[in-house]
């Protein structure tokens, strides 16, 4: 299923939005990115991820085009080795989880 | 003759003449001048003990004449008691019937038994009858108290108690409820029957009515004729048998085994001729030479506190305890120390071939305990096989380690999920991307090593068990042709596997190479770049290690699938050995393994209420939900991997029970339980010769249970082997009957020793007076035992 996150500024942070709630932030002053709460916002628990639409609502703004293309590199990226691993025969895929 | 050796043959109903005022003819050859004839008769049917009652007539001469022939050589006969077969009318239910009633009198009063023959004639010399040739009650108790001697009373009851109707002069004819009285107040000591066949309806009626105690059975010729004895007239056609009992050849022995019914048999079976025994103990006191005559069957010793008694059986056995550590040096020691001061050297000592089985005191009840009752000598030939645990251990192992997997699996994700980090999104748009960037380091595969090398290990196992099973005796051998089919298979899985093994192992060095040479080359290589450059690197590797570490973690969770522990209920039998009423059992302390039982491991090292599933836990709440753990959360799992071992350990330990047969299995008997299974099966074993020793049986069970079993199952084990019993509790001695009373004591002049047969009595002292003076309780008990005399003039003087 198609999940579209839309990335929007506020007062003192980036917001990526799904379905009208906040599932992860970046504060502008900083631009630290949480792995974990990424993470948790976008893959955790058996999240689909096979089909993510990331939308910039705010394209003008330097740092957050920065913070947007990150965040879209990283979730397009784990997302197509997802789906690399997905189509692996099984007895190559379980071969990845080395040391 | 201090104990009794062996059962007394005895006929205590013989006609003389002096019955023709009944009997008239049938008795006239039955004469003074005639009793060798009687006297040769007895002799050859071997008769010890007898007596001549004639119907409500006493004759001294006859009576002294047939006494003479006591103890002579080549006659049979060693005790004569003096006796009248009264006729009694009672008072019966509906009616007043004769009973023939036997008296025997104690023979120690020449002169009362003189005067017996006044007692029942007036001065014209007629029978002193004051109904229709017979005695009232009253008239008959009357004429006992006149005659001033212990009296036995023994009635007629020709006709088994089974039998529709009653025959005439038998006791059962005053009714069902006077006859009931009879029983109940002991009125008479037995009751006399003669045909054989009645034996087993007797015995057939005592067992239905449950009256085996109150009712004895002994059997008398009733003979007219001597010369056709032991027939009570020529005409007689029914088969007699005799009546055996032990005790000592005296009235006072006569009164005591006529009161137990297990002193009265019909075969001389009292005890076991061919059982190993010892005849006597030998020692010296102040250089004394004493010897104590043993009895084949039940020896008991008593005395007062640390008098040596424990010390005699300890000695009697050569201190064997010494050898298997029972008993300490420093104990025997002071044995021997105690026993030079006093002066006593005991020369008897038992070999091992002897003994049968020596119990100390308290040791029964050790018997029982947990890590001794499969090893005590006697009790652990009747186990069976110990149950093998492995396989039920195998299978519950195989499903914990599912979880055990998965759960280590989820935690060391939460790690990696816990330490992803983070970094800063930073500016590098005029930085050019001309620098090399690492990404995509190859790792080593060591899980992969880890586990080929373990299905090959196990493999192994395998294959060893396999080759096991083809070595074992009872197997056929076209199964170890299948088994050595099997084997070579898993030999050449064994092989493919370890083939994997060397393939991952040479690529993980190869990684391992790799990996130290690209280490080395990225850093010379950012010595040489701008810092500009350097950072772009640094953050292009940071991206991708995060992208990478995410896709493992997401990887790994999708692979990590929570187990489903579905075992089939699989019984774990019981192995059992049945031995008389008792069933042995070898079996595990679970009884089964399913699903069920896995989650019951979890529930009982987890606190109460603890809701969540081992499986959705985190470590955090794992640790918070053992039992009894104080330690981190990164300790919780082993933890809960060490006390779930302790339960398969304590679950798949080998475990031997008792149980009574018919009851729950699973089920174990209680304490009390332990001492009454041994002794059962002690006096059951037959297969193994040799004495009996046991020092204070009353210590391993309760009173009631002395009185209700254990008294039996020590006198079926007196019938068979020689029992040496150390003892303080008078139902031991006076209701156990014992054969023989072992005291030992000290007076002024030093220790001294007295033993005999409970009825055994000379000059110097009476076996009962010592029990009533030196056992606590033992005068209660004789007197409760005695109390059926009271009806006699005086109670016995004892």
């Amino acid at each position: 299923m198609k999940r579209t996150i839309e990335f929007q500024i506020s007062d003192d942070k980036y917001t990526f939005s799904e379905n009208g709630n906040i599932i992860f932030e970046i504060n502008k002053d900083d631009l630290q990115v949480d792995v974990k709460t990424f993470y948790s916002a976008f893959f955790a628990d058996n999240m689909d991820c096979s089909d993510i639409e990331l939308h910039n609502s705010i394209p003008d703004n330097k740092d957050g085009k920065r913070a947007f293309g990150c965040i879209e590199q990283l979730v397009k990226e784990v997302s197509t080795r997802l789906m690399e691993d997905h189509k692996k025969p099984e007895c190559e895929a379980s071969d990845e989880n080395g040391e | 003759m201090k104990v009794v050796e062996a059962g007394y043959k005895l006929d205590l109903h013989i006609h003389s003449i002096y019955s023709k005022g009944k009997d008239g003819d049938k008795v006239k050859f039955n004469t003074l001048e005639n009793i060798g004839v009687l006297v040769q008769k007895l002799t050859e049917n071997g008769v010890q003990m007898c007596a001549i009652t004639d119907h409500d007539a006493f004759n001294y001469d006859m009576y002294a004449a047939l006494k003479k022939n006591e103890q002579q050589d080549g006659c049979s006969i060693v005790k004569v008691f003096p006796g009248v077969e009264f006729s009694v009318e009672f008072e019966g239910d509906t009616a007043a019937p004769v009973v023939h009633v036997i008296a025997i009198f104690n023979d120690s009063s020449e002169e009362q038994i003189k005067k017996i023959s006044d007692t029942l004639l007036d001065e014209k010399g007629d029978v002193t009858y004051d109904r229709n040739m017979a005695f009232s009650e009253g008239k008959f108790l009357d004429i006992l108290r006149q005659i001033n001697l212990d009296t036995i009373l023994i009635a007629h009851q020709k006709n088994s108690l089974t039998s529709n109707a009653p025959r005439k002069s038998d006791a059962n004819t005053v009714g069902a409820d006077r006859f009931q009285e009879f029983v109940y107040t002991d009125y008479f000591e037995a009751f006399e029957f003669r045909n054989k066949k009645n034996e087993v309806f007797n015995k057939s009626y005592l067992e239905k009515t449950g009256m085996k105690e109150s009712i004895r059975f002994i059997t008398g010729t009733d003979c007219h004729c001597w010369s056709v004895y032991p027939k009570e007239t020529s005409e007689d056609t029914s088969e007699f048998i005799y009546t055996y009992m032990k005790c000592l050849p005296s009235f006072r022995g006569l009164v005591m085994a006529i009161t137990d019914y297990r002193r009265i048999k019909t075969v001389n079976s009292f005890f076991n001729p061919s059982a190993v025994y010892l005849s006597q103990i030998e020692m010296t006191i102040n250089r004394v030479e004493i010897n104590i005559p043993l009895s084949r069957g039940l020896n008991v010793i008593i005395g007062d506190n640390s008098i040596g008694k424990s010390l005699l059986l300890h000695k009697l056995t050569g201190y064997r305890k010494k050898q298997s550590k029972q008993i300490k040096q420093t104990l025997t020691i002071s044995y021997d120390r105690y026993l030079r001061s006093n002066g006593v050297e005991i020369q008897t000592s038992l070999t091992a071939d002897q003994i049968f089985g020596f119990d100390m005191q308290g040791e029964v009840r050790e018997k029982f305990e947990e890590s001794k009752i499969k090893t005590d000598e006697f009790l652990k030939n009747y186990y069976p096989a110990a149950i093998n645990p492995d396989p039920y251990r195998q299978v519950v192992q195989r499903e914990l380690n599912k979880i055990f997997v998965y759960i280590e699996e989820e935690f060391a994700l939460d790690d990696i999920e816990e330490n992803l980090g983070s970094f800063q999104i930073v500016d590098l748009d005029g930085v050019l991307a001309e620098s090399l960037t690492f990404v995509g380091q190859p790792s080593r595969n060591n899980k992969k090593a880890q586990g080929l090398g373990a299905i090959s290990s196990n493999i192994r196992t395998v294959i060893e068990s396999v080759k096991t099973i083809e070595g074992d005796q009872w197997i056929e051998e076209s199964d170890v042709k299948t088994l050595q089919e099997v084997e070579t298979i898993l030999e050449k899985l064994e092989k493919e596997y370890d083939a994997k093994k060397v393939v991952v192992d040479v690529e993980n060095a190869k990684i391992s190479a790799f990996q130290s040479v690209m280490n080395d080359f990225k850093q010379r290589y950012s010595q040489t770049v701008s810092d500009s450059q350097k950072r772009l690197s640094f953050y292009n590797e940071g991206i991708e290690r995060t992208i990478a570490r995410i896709v493992e973690l997401l990887l790994r969770r999708r692979k990590n699938v929570k187990p489903k522990i579905e075992i089939h209920r699989k019984d774990i039998e019981i192995q059992t050995n049945r031995v008389f009423e008792y069933e042995f059992n070898s079996r595990l302390c679970a009884f089964s393994v399913d699903s069920e039982y896995i989650e019951s491991l979890f529930e009982r090292v987890f606190k109460k209420d603890i809701a969540l599933s081992v499986l959705d836990m985190t470590r955090e709440q794992l640790a918070e939900a053992l039992l009894r753990f104080d330690g981190s959360p990164s300790e919780a799992l082993q933890r809960l991997k060490d006390d779930i071992k302790k339960l398969l350990d304590e679950d798949f330990k080998e475990k031997y029970t008792i149980t009574m047969h018919g009851m729950d299995k699973t089920q174990e008997l209680s304490d009390g339980f332990n001492a009454k299974i041994y002794f059962d099966l002690l006096s059951y074993e037959s297969d193994h010769y040799g004495i009996y020793l046991i020092d204070q049986p009353e210590d391993n069970i309760s009173q009631k249970a002395i009185k209700e079993y254990l008294l039996n199952r020590f006198k079926v084990m007196g019938e068979r082997r020689q029992v040496i019993i150390v003892t303080h509790n008078p139902q031991f001695i006076v209701n156990l009957d014992v054969d023989n009373v072992i005291y030992i004591g000290k007076t002024e002049v030093g220790m001294v020793v007295q033993s005999g047969a409970l009825e055994y009595k000379d000059d110097e002292y009476s076996v009962l007076d010592i029990i009533s003076t030196h056992i606590d309780g033992g005068l209660d008990t004789l007197k409760r035992r005695w109390k059926r005399y009271e009806k006699n003039n005086r109670i016995s003087d004892i």
